[in-house]
């Protein structure tokens, strides 16, 4: 069985579609049950009741209530029977979260005190109780110390990466941590009508694993249309966020260095640096934040990359990045200008480029 | 004599293969566990950027 502990949905305006596709690849992917996060809120309280409602996902929530009808948004619970086992999955949330758009319209209870109540009564109807906790894992451990008959503790909110799932008593945590990098695997011991849990882990989903063509093909059009929105909404925001103060500090663009820096401009040009921004316009990832940051120069800071229409001298990974704003050249000129590996690793890190070695690729962008 | 002992022991043999096989059977749904696979906090999602 397949379940979910919430934020599924995103933060930003072009991000808005996120949310409505996650509900259907869930539901694609088979989900048996998910509970929901804050973000789920994030585009309206009734705009996501809405998305949720036309979808056939079994969204699982016990203790947030409509203010004014005083009615719980979603079944508490499910029970579904794997494996000849009757599994019950129920889902909270902590009152510490903050609900955002649907604050002022919901009542949230405490969790613990819904738990206490509830859990209890799915035992005599299951015998396996899951509960999906978007309470992040202390609050989340916490209860399932307060309460006991929890097989399964799913942690969400900021779960952290636990990769051997920690064991409570008879209650096993699972914390799988974010972005869909890695999926958590509890395993319970069945025979006789009962289940014990045995034992969890998390497996990170590397290239290995594989995918499924036809998720891989939904997402990819996600992803193009998140990449478009946020090209258009760029490019609208690029002449308010170029106005640069003068005397403040900002990027000047590789044109400036290259009248007295050639030779280095042109070792720099065989580099995998000089054309990082290509790679981004094939994959349709050009204005997309998560990828932008790290193909460009000086993104998001005074003078630096905002769109390849407005700022397009500042494509690809320029000296800049490297050896600090050419308004600052006075203070790094006659210095090793040799990057340190701290630099560097802020966009060639585990997630990104797991295999880099700073030892090895330093010399192939020395000049 | 030895035609006892021949018969005693094939039906030692014979047993012993049909316990394990017992075993085996009643053993074989309590080895397959049931298994829970979870995520949470997807947002942030993106797939490689080229």
């Amino acid at each position: 069985m397949v379940v979910d502990a919430g934020d599924w949905s995103g933060s930003a305006p072009h991000e808005d579609v996120k949310g409505p596709f996650f509900m259907d690849a869930m539901k694609l992917l088979g989900y048996d049950a998910a509970t929901i996060g804050e973000r789920e809120f994030n585009y309206g309280y009734k705009l996501f009741l809405d998305q949720a409602a036309k979808r056939k996902l079994a969204i699982v929530q016990a203790n947030i209530r409509d203010k004014a009808s005083g009615k719980l948004l979603f079944k508490p619970y499910i029970v579904t029977i794997k494996m000849g086992m009757k599994v019950a999955i129920a889902g909270l949330i902590s009152r510490t979260v903050p609900l955002g758009p649907a604050q002022d319209s919901t009542i949230v209870d405490d969790p613990l005190v819904v738990a206490q109540k509830l859990i209890p009564e799915l035992r005599k109807k299951a015998q396996v109780v899951v509960l999906l906790a978007h309470m992040g894992r202390v609050d989340a451990e916490d209860l399932a110390t307060q309460v006991p008959g929890i097989d399964v503790l799913v942690v969400g909110h900021h779960p952290g990466l636990v990769l051997t799932s920690r064991k409570m008593s008879n209650t096993i945590s699972v914390a799988s941590g974010e972005q869909g990098q890695n999926i958590g695997e509890t395993y319970l011991d069945c025979d006789a009508g009962k289940c014990t849990p045995r034992e969890g882990k998390v497996t990170i989903l590397m290239p290995e694993v594989g995918e499924r063509a036809d998720i891989a093909k939904l997402a990819k059009t996600l992803e193009d249309s998140v990449n478009a929105k946020q090209k258009k909404s760029l490019q609208e925001q690029a002449v308010a966020s170029q106005t640069v103060n003068p005397g403040q500090p900002h990027y000047l663009g590789q044109e400036s260095c290259v009248s007295c820096h050639s030779p280095q401009y042109e070792q720099w040009k065989t580099t995998a640096h000089s054309h990082a921004f290509d790679a981004l316009v094939k994959q349709s990832k050009d204005a997309t934040p998560e990828c932008v940051q790290c193909h460009v120069t000086g993104w998001s800071k005074t003078g630096g990359f905002v769109s390849q229409a407005s700022t397009g001298s500042l494509i690809n990974v320029q000296c800049e990045v490297c050896h600090g704003m050419g308004t600052g050249h006075d203070m790094f000129a006659g210095k090793s200008a040799a990057p340190p590996e701290s630099l560097c690793v802020s966009c060639h890190n585990a997630v990104n480029d797991p295999s880099w070695n700073y030892a090895a690729k330093l010399p192939k962008v020395t000049h | 004599m030895n035609r006892l002992k021949t018969i005693a022991m094939l039906g030692v043999a014979v047993a012993a293969m049909l316990l394990a096989w017992a075993h085996q059977a009643l053993t074989k749904d309590a080895s397959k566990p049931l298994v829970v696979l979870s995520t949470s906090d997807v947002i942030g999602y993106t797939s490689p950027c080229g």
